[in-house]
């Protein structure tokens, strides 16, 4: 696994950022969160994640325009982005997607999270 | 033996019953409302029930214009049909309400060349049966309605709880995992142990809230009258430590009585008061006003605070089971405050509606239906 893969962790419970954090450091990624869409697109202005895992259910800056902003940014034009969502994979609202993104139900284990992240890679 | 009788013989000792005669009988014997008018609507025969309509012996009856009989129904639905049957020479019939004898009769017309025969029986026995049928299947429909929401209730109720349950509880497991690992230093174990019990504390919450929410509507409600005084003074009492706490400063318009189910009301302002408690604005000396006021049947309660408020996007989900509002996030709660106040308004008869403003703070507006058990509510 490469060590300097930089991830973005993108999601309003405070609980979840920092578990994912503290899971994902522990592995030697670099890892930077988020609580918001909003302060996420301001975090990549000056830097280039290689993943961001974003929670799909967020209020604020809806999914897609998010999707959309990543897909045009120079920043993370590159940047893999995978969607983590509270509900299982056949809830409606997480099947109607971009092709471009990955879903995955939120993990509830370290090496759930991380086969996540490895596959990704 | 001589078995042969001359009929002739008996023809001429037995009593002579014309075909007219032995119908009259008839007619004057039946329990059901008979009556025969010429086409000028004078009364050429009529029984005893029909007399009873013109409370009138049947001799003053007799030989009179029907609507000299009865004037009181010459500008009544029950003319026209008659008039109908007797231009048209159509058979008809119609079920009327007569008001002064509190009867529903059925009328039958049949038009002659001579004029017009009325039949009419009293259906009231069958139609305060059907009305009564009518009743128990609207009761019926009530409860299979209240029967599917409750359905429905139970099942959103089932899936919002296994949800929001398990995700602290994967949170548990996942900060367990971590801690578990061999590479984690003792600094990284005690952080994942202190959010491993931040979270079980998280579920212990939610569920007291969910015993209570699930406790709403299961007890009988026991409405009596109460002065709203008693009510805020349980509630004070019930959050003492909080309000001393938050500084609070209550203030409410007036005390009326009203009649509401004790515990319920008490459980109903305690959710709204500790949830302004909790939602207070950092910036500012927390201030709860209630406003109480009669509108026609209603009274309606108004309690406002000056907390941090609820975004516009949010007020629409709030008094939704284990719904939070946006910047409410940082707050711990199990969002089931609001559920809980709103099912309590419910149980009451009542509604309750939101209007906030970010930075300003929160009105909330419910009313419940006035109830009169002796003095149930007055402006003292």
């Amino acid at each position: 696994m490469n060590s300097k893969h930089h991830i973005l962790i993108c999601d309003d419970s405070e609980d979840v950022r920092s578990l994912y954090k503290l899971a994902l450091e522990q592995e030697h990624f670099v890892v930077e969160t988020a609580q918001s869409r909003s302060e996420a697109q301001s975090l990549v202005e000056d830097w280039e994640p290689d993943l961001i895992l974003v929670d799909f259910r967020m209020t604020g800056i809806s999914f897609n325009a998010f999707v959309k902003f990543l897909k045009t940014n120079p920043k993370t034009q590159a940047s893999k982005v995978i969607a983590l969502s509270s509900f299982s994979k056949t809830d409606p609202t997480v099947l109607n997607r971009d092709p471009s993104v990955q879903f995955f139900q939120k993990p509830a284990s370290l090496s759930e999270l991380l086969s996540i992240v490895q596959n990704s890679l | 033996m001589n078995c042969v009788k001359d009929i002739n013989t008996l023809r001429k000792t037995e009593p002579i019953f014309t075909k007219e005669a032995a119908l009259s009988v008839i007619l004057e014997q039946i329990t059901d409302g008979f009556f025969v008018v010429d086409s000028q609507w004078v009364i050429l025969f009529a029984n005893e029930p029909a007399a009873l309509i013109a409370k009138k012996p049947l001799r003053e009856v007799i030989g009179k214009n029907l609507w000299s009989v009865v004037p009181q129904y010459v500008d009544s639905e029950i003319y026209d049909h008659y008039e109908h049957a007797m231009t048209s020479g159509k058979p008809t019939s119609f079920i009327t309400y007569l008001d002064e004898f509190k009867v529903w009769l059925e009328t039958r017309l049949f038009p002659t060349s001579q004029g017009l025969t009325s039949y009419f029986r009293d259906i009231t026995a069958q139609k305060k049966a059907e009305s009564k049928q009518t009743e128990m299947f609207n009761q019926l429909k009530l409860t299979t309605q209240e029967l599917e929401r409750s359905n429905r209730d139970l099942a959103e109720f089932a899936a919002v709880a296994s949800h929001d349950l398990k995700e602290p509880l994967k949170s548990i497991s996942f900060w367990l995992d971590i801690a578990g690992q061999t590479s984690s230093t003792d600094e990284v174990r005690s952080k994942c142990f202190m959010r491993a019990i931040q979270n079980a504390k998280h579920c212990v919450n939610l569920i007291d809230g969910m015993l209570e929410y699930s406790r709403v509507g299961r007890e009988q409600l026991h409405f009596q009258s109460i002065s709203f005084d008693k009510i805020i003074a349980s509630v004070k009492s019930d959050l003492a430590n909080s309000i001393a706490e938050a500084g609070v400063t209550m203030i409410y318009s007036c005390s009326p009585i009203i009649c509401v189910d004790e515990i319920q009301f008490v459980r109903l302002f305690q959710n709204l008061i500790s949830n302004a408690i909790k939602f207070r604005s950092p910036a500012r000396d927390l201030k709860i006003e209630i406003e109480i006021q009669e509108v026609e049947e209603k009274i309606e309660f108004i309690v406002k605070d000056n907390g941090i408020g609820i975004p516009e996007s949010d007020l629409s989900t709030i008094f939704q089971l284990f719904s939070r509002s946006e910047n409410a996030k940082s707050v711990p709660g199990s969002g089931i405050g609001l559920a809980t106040v709103k099912k309590l308004v419910e149980l009451h008869g009542g509604t309750i509606s939101a209007e906030s403003r970010v930075g300003d703070g929160s009105l909330f507006n419910f009313s419940i239906p006035k109830r009169r058990e002796g003095n149930s509510f007055s402006l003292l």
